[in-house]
């Protein structure tokens, strides 16, 4: 057994996993949880919600375990970490992509609320712009809808986005900087150049 | 170091996170005093990224991050069983269809049937059955191995994960 004796890499632990170390998969988890729910929180209405959905992606990640991480090169470093991330991805996409989970909330509603409690109204504001930017995502392509989630919902560096997306750090900044420039036209369309 | 103009949003971006070291602070300097269109852009791009910020993690947020592992775990330990036990099942009917077909009885159809009964070295009868387990065919009959590649075959494929990788 693998786990309790010092700190492994998260390969290390994948592969502990595999022999049956159930412990590994915990830590694996207690590792990464974080992070992947930073990715998934945006999408999601609830924390229990974004619960589902880190939950969701841990287990995609290791149900597809048996047939991807043999064939995946565990000894470079941050090997399971990308495919995590990528799954992570694809879960809060495809959890994005059902339109009726951002159904618009009649007007009406969103007054009585903004008039019942103070500060209600600053909130509401910036719930709507959440609102408005998680629908603009939609309008982005897949590249640069990842680069974005990895980069402002993870913070991860654009090094670490390039590698989790298999590309070059250039390629990633230059899709952050059209994914910010189509959103920047569609939630300010008066300031965008 | 160079700069271009579309790397100006992803340095802004590095900047707010303090990512930059001092050559690329000092190159992205530059090349705002020389580039006006950039240096415009500048000031609205930094209050724009900002917006893109998600909302602070709230307290409801934090109680459940604590517990979110825990809530893991208990998911996987629950749905790893069956997923295991599916496959064991599987591999165990492939066993027992091949130790059927190995052990069945061997028909010649021009050599006479068997005795039900054989006589051991000390003249003892040998049960019907014990001798059709425990003797070989001595035929070229192969049909038990054909059976066991094409078994073990059905067991192979994308398995039953599927496409989970999402």
């Amino acid at each position: 057994m693998l786990v309790g004796r010092g700190v492994h890499s998260d390969e290390a632990l994948v592969e502990a996993h595999q022999q049956g170390d159930a412990r590994a998969f915990g830590e694996l988890v207690q590792r990464h949880h974080r992070l992947v729910h930073s990715l998934v929180r945006r999408y999601a209405r609830t924390p229990d919600e974004a619960a589902d959905l880190v939950q969701k992606s841990f287990l995609r990640a290791f149900a597809a375990a048996a047939r991807v991480f043999p064939r995946m090169r565990l000894a470079e470093p941050g090997a399971f970490r990308a495919w995590l991330l990528r799954v992570t991805v694809n879960v809060a996409k495809n959890h994005a992509r059902d339109a009726r989970r951002w159904r618009l909330e009649p007007v009406e509603a969103i007054e009585r609320r903004a008039s019942e409690t103070p500060g209600a109204f600053e909130r509401l504001q910036s719930e709507e712009h959440r609102r408005r930017l998680r629908s603009a995502l939609g309008s982005l392509t897949r590249r640069q809808r990842e680069v974005f989630i990895l980069r402002i919902d993870g913070s991860l560096p654009f090094a670490e986005v390039a590698r989790t997306l298999g590309i070059t750090e250039n390629n990633a900044k230059v899709h952050f900087h059209h994914a910010v420039r189509r959103l920047r036209a569609q939630l300010t369309p008066e300031e965008a150049p | 170091m160079s700069f271009h103009c579309e790397q100006l949003t992803a340095a802004l971006s590095e900047q707010a996170a303090g990512e930059l070291d001092v050559a690329e602070v000092a190159a992205l300097d530059a090349h705002l005093r020389e580039c006006p269109a950039c240096r415009t852009e500048a000031a609205h791009l930094r209050a724009f990224l900002s917006s893109l910020q998600p909302a602070p993690v709230s307290e409801g947020e934090l109680t459940m991050l604590e517990r979110l592992p825990g809530r893991v775990m208990k998911a996987w330990e629950r749905r790893s069983p069956l997923r295991w036990r599916i496959p064991a099942v599987l591999v165990a009917a492939a066993a027992a269809a091949i130790f059927t077909v190995w052990t069945r009885p061997v028909r010649h159809p021009t050599s006479p049937r068997a005795p039900l009964e054989m006589s051991t070295d000390d003249g003892s009868p040998v049960p019907f059955a014990e001798e059709r387990l425990f003797s070989l065919p001595d035929t070229d009959d192969t049909s038990g191995s054909d059976v066991a590649e094409t078994d073990a075959s059905m067991l192979e494929g994308p398995g039953l994960f599927g496409n989970l990788d999402g």
